[in-house]
């Protein structure tokens, strides 16, 4: 995989995963928000599961009600009652 | 909350999408910079939040992912500004509203006065009422040049007023000056300069009149300094004609003013209870309207201060003195008797003083020394001595007839003229 040499670089190196290799930031705060960075697309997107595309891993958030309440280039916010995240290669 | 305004303004749109691919449109429309927000899915139906904008880009996307986009509402200042304009009776509104606009910006709403120091805004703005200056007066019938005439002429102590009309407002800037008494008044009649006091004189300086004094001088009270008559000589040194004038000079006089003072050592001291009666008054164009608690009227006090507070009605920096409420509050309060002690009664004493001398420095008078003394005796506090001033002489007296008169002899008859 293209990424593996950057994250080796990143690791041994002590630099930010998310800046060298371009690795997918998720912060949770608590239940009701997700933050995802470093996206690269949205592969499915219903009310119960958003699946989000990252440079090296797949973000599949699982909930109920669930909404994108923005989303920019970098960055997007997934809103609801979230139950479940998984990363996933 | 900034966010909000700037969707307000720019104006956005509630879209539901309808299609199999909402993924793949949402993914394009990132990619091309477009920005939904909110993008929920309820009951199979995709929905979200864009700018009205970008709703002219998405055609398309929309048109390559196979999906519909509907708009379901419109929000924000461009659809106002449509259904305003589409309206039928937009344009007579607009008409109307323009009059209003202009009738309204053809009256003064608000007065200004500023730069006077001894006169108060009230004393100005009540002779404005009565020379028919006044706010909500049309601003055609405004004439600067007549209303500062009038002004100056009113309040001989203001020298210079001006009068602008800048919109709505009315400017009225003056200028008082400190105007010694004898400039005052000057209505062409006659008068010598005489000493108020006795004293030695410490400057004059002549601008009208024949000076009768020299620097160094010692004068009596009533002594003529300057006298209104100024002889014209004739080549042998004679009196031919004597001029009456009214005599213009700065003459200055080192004096003494004696000072007494006395007090009660006993004096009455108000002791508040806390009781309060409050009451309001609403006055509209001079009719008074009582706002008052009817359960204040059970209540009676025997000694009471009484403080009101006065506001009038200004909105958006317009003063509107015509309408202005009133806050008045009774205190109660029980007299009391004391008794100063000697320290107290020195300190009183002193501050008396103090305003004495100010009144004398704000009068022109310039205080050099002063000899006081204080005995406080049988329960009275009693201040005395001399206070040593430079003062302007500013006392006047009318030249008579008889004083400038001259007997000339006729010398074709021995008759005198």
């Amino acid at each position: 995989m293209k990424a593996r040499p950057l994250n080796y670089v990143s690791e041994h190196l002590n630099l930010p995963a998310d800046i060298v290799a371009g690795a997918c930031i998720v912060k949770a705060y608590g239940h009701r928000h997700i933050y995802i960075e470093n996206y690269k697309g949205i592969i499915e997107y219903t009310s119960d599961l958003i699946r989000v595309q990252g440079k090296d891993c797949r973000v599949s958030v699982i909930g109920t009600r669930l909404c994108i309440n923005y989303y920019t280039d970098n960055d997007m916010r997934i809103d609801g009652n979230i139950k479940e995240v998984h990363l996933s290669e | 909350m900034l966010k909000l305004i700037i969707r307000l303004i720019k104006g956005y749109l509630f879209v539901e999408l309808r299609g199999n691919s909402p993924e793949r449109f949402i993914n394009l429309c990132r990619h091309h910079r477009i920005y939904l927000r909110k993008v929920e899915q309820n009951n199979g139906r995709h929905t979200f939040y864009m700018y009205m904008g970008d709703y002219f880009k998405i055609h398309d996307i929309a048109f390559k992912t196979s999906t519909y986009p509907h708009i379901i509402y419109r929000k924000g200042l461009p659809f106002l500004i449509k259904a305003l304009l589409d309206a039928k009776s937009s344009a007579p509104c607009f008409i109307i509203f323009m009059a209003i606009i202009y009738m309204l910006s053809k009256i003064v709403w608000n007065i200004d006065i500023s730069g006077e120091l001894r006169h108060t805004d009230e004393e100005i703005s009540r002779y404005l009422s009565e020379i028919n200056v006044y706010a909500g007066m049309r601003t055609e019938a405004v004439d600067g040049d007549e209303i500062e005439r009038l002004i100056r002429n009113r309040f001989n102590d203001i020298s210079w007023v001006s009068v602008e009309l800048r919109g709505t407002n009315m400017y009225i800037k003056v200028l008082e000056a400190n105007i010694m008494e004898n400039k005052r008044n000057n209505d062409g009649n006659h008068s010598s300069i005489t000493a108020s006091s006795p004293g030695v004189v410490k400057s004059i300086i002549t601008r009208t009149g024949t000076p009768m004094v020299r620097p160094g001088d010692k004068v009596k009270a009533g002594d003529i300094l300057v006298s209104g008559i100024i002889d014209i000589y004739n080549d042998s040194g004679e009196v031919v004609k004597k001029n009456p004038v009214y005599a213009d000079a700065d003459v200055y006089i080192d004096t003494h003013y004696k000072y007494k003072d006395e007090f009660d050592m006993i004096y009455m001291y108000r002791q508040y209870s806390g009781k309060k009666k409050k009451s309001m008054f609403l006055n509209v164009f001079g009719h008074t309207f009582f706002l008052e608690n009817p359960l204040n009227k059970f209540a009676s006090y025997e000694n009471y201060d009484i403080m009101r507070k006065h506001m009038n009605m200004e909105i958006a920096g317009i003063k509107f003195n015509d309408v202005s409420l009133t806050y008045r509050t009774m205190s109660e309060y029980e007299p009391v008797f004391r008794t100063y002690n000697n320290e107290e009664a020195v300190n009183k004493a002193k501050n008396n003083l103090r305003l004495y001398l100010n009144s004398l420095i704000s009068a022109g008078i310039s205080v050099n020394s002063k000899d006081i003394k204080v005995n406080i005796k049988d329960g009275i506090c009693r201040t005395k001595g001399k206070v040593f001033v430079t003062a302007p002489q500013t006392q006047r007296t009318a030249v008579s007839e008889q004083d400038w008169s001259v007997n000339t002899t006729d010398e074709q008859n021995g008759k005198d003229n």
